[in-house]
């Protein structure tokens, strides 16, 4: 009874690492948009995904090779899946030669698909679902910022620039504000401000102010 | 032959580059894929200042655009292309090279020129190579090391005067 346990714990060990794995592919990805990354379909399927393929590697090496039953073989395989992968071929073409080809080994290798290019295109397709989620996100944080009052989204932008300038010198001045107070109507004047404070200090200079204007209309009426 | 083409045009492609569509593209690579407003945002401009670039880059291949439903922010998704990344590295090489520089080209004589010039291209090779191994392509790394060593070789058989 305690082997199947035994086996189960080295197969979860080896699925943590992988899971691990993809958090470190995300963090680094996404850097300071870690957090509201996570909160995305993608980044799940990115870890599940990871964490999967660590584990039935694990199980497919250890089937192989006896004495593979050890939780630092587990941990191991689970650090070394990726390296697994992107030296693995399955190729496809391998028992179907076709008769018509001159080059038969040739055929093969162009049949031949990388498992690493698999997992590339899967990388690829969560990395895109995640950052079409947290656009989406963004975007409904913009439109929020519209039910704001102008002057105070303004002086807002102006107030975050100026206290970031006193640390970074080289940030961009407020002459970029200047142009977008001269330009077009009320909403669009919103919407570009709105942008600025995300693209230049993050999501949460925006949310936060947000959430102050909503107490502040709460409490005065 | 084909991947000294390729160098070649990544060269060329790097050179030709001007400062707005440099901005862009490290906007794009350094904040990840965005909107037509954001993307003009990061690089302090507006949309229709910027709308030519992106789809001037776009032609190269070296940006690449989603649809992203109808948003007050534009609807479509821009994000850096494999392609697009390489040649902003080169640019930024050729940059840093340019800034580092430690006499101007008129001052030099022919030789000193044409071998500074190689020298020039044997750090991109090695650059490139490096960003290929990054990216796990070891056998493209290894043709740009052996290119890079092969320049290495020329400038060491004609010394400079």
């Amino acid at each position: 009874m305690s082997l199947p346990v035994h086996h189960i714990a080295l197969v979860a060990i080896a699925a943590a690492v992988g899971f691990v794995w993809g958090l470190r592919e995300i963090v680094d990805a996404f850097k300071f948009d870690t957090r509201h990354a996570l909160r995305t379909g993608g980044a799940w399927l990115l870890l599940l995904a990871n964490a999967f393929a660590a584990a039935l590697i694990y199980v497919f090496v250890a089937s192989l090779i006896p004495g593979l039953d050890t939780w630092h073989a587990a941990l191991l395989i689970g650090l070394a899946w990726p390296a697994v992968i992107r030296n693995a071929n399955i190729r496809l073409a391998a028992t179907m030669p076709d008769p018509a080809s001159l080059d038969p080994a040739g055929d093969r290798q162009a049949a031949a698909i990388r498992f690493e290019q698999i997992y590339a295109n899967f990388q690829d397709l969560a990395r895109r679902m995640i950052n079409a989620a947290l656009t989406r996100q963004r975007v409904q944080l913009v439109i929020r910022a519209t039910r704001l009052d102008l002057a105070r989204l303004e002086t807002h932008a102006r107030t975050l620039l100026l206290a970031s300038l006193l640390q970074n010198p080289d940030m961009p001045g407020d002459d970029y504000i200047d142009k977008i107070m001269q330009s077009g109507k009320d909403e669009n004047k919103k919407v570009a401000l709105a942008v600025f404070i995300i693209q230049n200090f993050g999501r949460d200079a925006l949310e936060e102010f947000i959430r102050q204007q909503g107490r502040r209309s709460g409490s005065n009426p | 032959m084909t991947d000294i083409l390729q160098t070649t045009v990544v060269l060329e492609q790097a050179r030709a580059i001007g400062p707005l569509e440099r901005r862009v593209l490290r906007a794009l690579r350094d904040k990840g894929p965005g909107l037509l407003l954001e993307v003009a945002v990061r690089v302090l401009s507006f949309p229709e200042q910027i709308t030519p670039v992106l789809r001037d880059l776009r032609e190269r291949g070296l940006i690449r655009a989603e649809r992203f439903g109808g948003s007050a922010l534009g609807d479509e998704l821009w994000s850096v292309t494999p392609l697009g990344a390489q040649i902003l590295d080169a640019a930024e090489a050729l940059e840093q090279r340019a800034a580092g520089a430690p006499a101007p080209a008129e001052a030099m004589d022919g030789t000193a020129l044409h071998q500074s010039v190689k020298q020039q291209e044997a750090e991109l090779l090695h650059k490139l190579g490096d960003i290929a191994v990054r990216a796990g392509d070891t056998a493209r790394a290894a043709e740009y090391y052996e290119q890079a060593l092969k320049l290495v070789r020329q400038m060491r058989e004609t010394p400079a005067s």
